[in-house]
């Protein structure tokens, strides 16, 4: 098996979350924390839309949307309560939890009828593809420079007197709809679906958004948002290496989480100011 | 045109007595400098005026143009520009968002913005400066000077509210040029027909355009010859 083709398979799926985490953190600065369940949420409500409909587009859709709901409920949770930032997430991640053990009645699910491997790869290729150029116009439109404002000075859009909760809402739905839709992509690729499949996702999405945000340097602004499913095949890729010939036989693909928090640790260690940057709220 | 104050008492809340008491005090188009000590109520005037602060509380008529002043018509710059624009998106983008109204900042059409792009340019163009612009248009905010920061933030107030502009004491962390380009900018806007309402410390500013000095002292206001 080539050395390429496992970063590049969990890249194909794990680059839509990181898409949302982006949104989350990086443009609106809302620490959303609830990411790890958001993706557990999207991947199992797949199967259960995709059991009942037998569509895998419509599944998608619907994963899109109700992951959407979730994070205009979280942003709603902010606005409207004027309940603390990190306490939204906390709340909305506790919630789905419970969501998501009632949706099955048991820790795992496999989807009813096996998709064959080129099939899913096509799917997720096209759903990537889409969503990714759905991003950039994003990012380019007025809306997304209203969201990039509300995250670095939410002062001037109350000043211009700009619908602050709605721009606010809609981002966080996109970003949360991103991030269950790559949950989806995780049932369609392994064929089943797991409570816990999303833990962990958070710090790892982190991780990659610092790898792209470095590569960005190097790259004119209009190329930045394509860099992202780059920083995170090099992220998947530097954690392959790491287990397979670096570790000795010491890590396994559990101990990820660690060394994505290593990676993030030594970033503020070594340059504090560009990370403060990237991640602050 | 002209911002026409009668009777005004303004004070901070919880406060027995007014901060500024004064009977009337007309403010033309053109540059209008207020001056005096610290604490004498010069940006207690200019927050009364932008009445998008809560802060203080304001009895009397403000009246434009023989219409009583209301929300969205002054836009107030403070010493600290990075307050005031968005340091990540570039100087164009900046202006972009500060002309847009409303619920055209959820427009998912970048086409929309493009035409707006080219209003604001020729807005723009107007102005004696637009060289010195031009080669600004395009950089992100961030990599700005904090002179092109100020002039970045007075351009978004007056492309936004056009008729009333406030600034608290903001050239006073900028160099002589600096400082002359922003007044040269201003005294256009000025006989554009923007009323220009300008709080400083700064004595060389008034030798620039001598005609509007009201000096704030004792909670009155007077027009210094």
């Amino acid at each position: 098996m080539n050395i390429f083709s496992t970063p590049l398979n969990e890249a194909l799926i794990y680059s839509l979350c990181v898409y949302g985490v982006y949104l989350l953190f990086r443009q609106l600065r809302f620490p959303d924390i609830s990411t790890d369940n958001v993706f557990s949420f999207g991947s199992i409500s797949f199967v259960f839309f995709f059991i009942s409909n037998d569509s895998l587009i419509l599944s998608i859709l619907l994963v899109f949307l109700s992951g959407f709901l979730v994070g205009a409920f979280t942003s709603l949770l902010y606005s409207k309560f004027k309940i603390p930032k990190l306490l939204c997430g906390v709340i909305t991640y506790s919630i789905l939890f419970s969501i998501n053990l009632k949706f099955f009645n048991k820790p795992n699910v496999s989807m009813p009828s096996r998709i064959s491997s080129e099939e899913s790869i096509v799917l997720i290729v096209i759903i990537n593809v889409v969503l990714i150029v759905f991003m950039s116009i994003l990012l380019k439109s007025k809306l997304g420079k209203s969201i990039n404002t509300i995250g670095n000075n939410p002062a001037i859009l109350k000043e211009f007197r700009a619908p602050s909760t709605w721009v606010l809402l809609i981002g966080c739905g996109i970003a949360n709809a991103l991030i269950a839709v790559s949950g989806a992509l995780t049932s369609v690729h392994f064929g089943f679906s797991d409570v816990s499949i999303g833990v962990g996702l958070l710090i790892n999405s982190v991780a990659a958004i610092i790898i792209s945000e470095n590569l960005m340097i190097y790259f004119p602004k209009r190329y930045h948002i394509f860099l992202i499913p780059v920083g995170v095949f090099i992220y998947h890729l530097l954690l392959f290496m790491v287990i397979t010939y670096l570790s000795f036989g010491l890590l396994d693909y559990t101990d990820y989480k660690l060394i994505s928090g290593v990676i993030i640790i030594l970033f503020f260690l070594t340059s504090y100011k560009r990370a403060k940057d990237i991640i602050s709220f | 045109m002209s911002l026409i104050l009668k009777d005004i008492k303004v004070s901070y809340e919880g406060m027995k007595f007014p901060i500024l008491e004064f009977d009337n005090l007309i403010l033309n188009e053109g540059l209008n400098f207020l001056i005096g000590k610290n604490g004498s109520g010069k940006s207690t005037l200019l927050k009364a005026l932008s009445n998008y602060s809560n802060q203080v509380s304001v009895e009397g008529l403000i009246e434009l143009d023989g219409e009583k002043l209301i929300n969205g018509y002054v836009g107030l710059v403070s010493q600290d520009p990075e307050k005031s624009i968005n340091l990540e998106l570039s100087f164009l983008e900046n202006l972009i968002l500060a002309k847009t109204n409303g619920w055209n900042h959820l427009s998912f059409l970048t086409q929309i913005s493009r035409v707006e792009e080219n209003h604001v340019i020729q807005f723009l163009k107007g102005f004696n400066n637009w060289e010195l612009i031009e080669a600004l248009l395009n950089v992100e905010a961030n990599n700005l000077s904090s002179g092109q920061k100020q002039i970045l933030a007075i351009f978004m107030r007056v492309i936004r509210y056009r008729k009333v502009l406030l600034l608290d004491e903001c050239t006073a962390n900028l160099d002589y040029i600096n400082t002359g380009i922003i007044i040269d900018i201003l005294s256009e806007m000025g006989r554009n027909g923007t009323i220009i309402v300008f709080a400083t410390h700064q004595r060389e500013l008034l030798e620039t355009d001598a005609s509007n000095i009201y000096l704030v002292e004792n909670g009155n206001i007077t027009r210094k010859v």
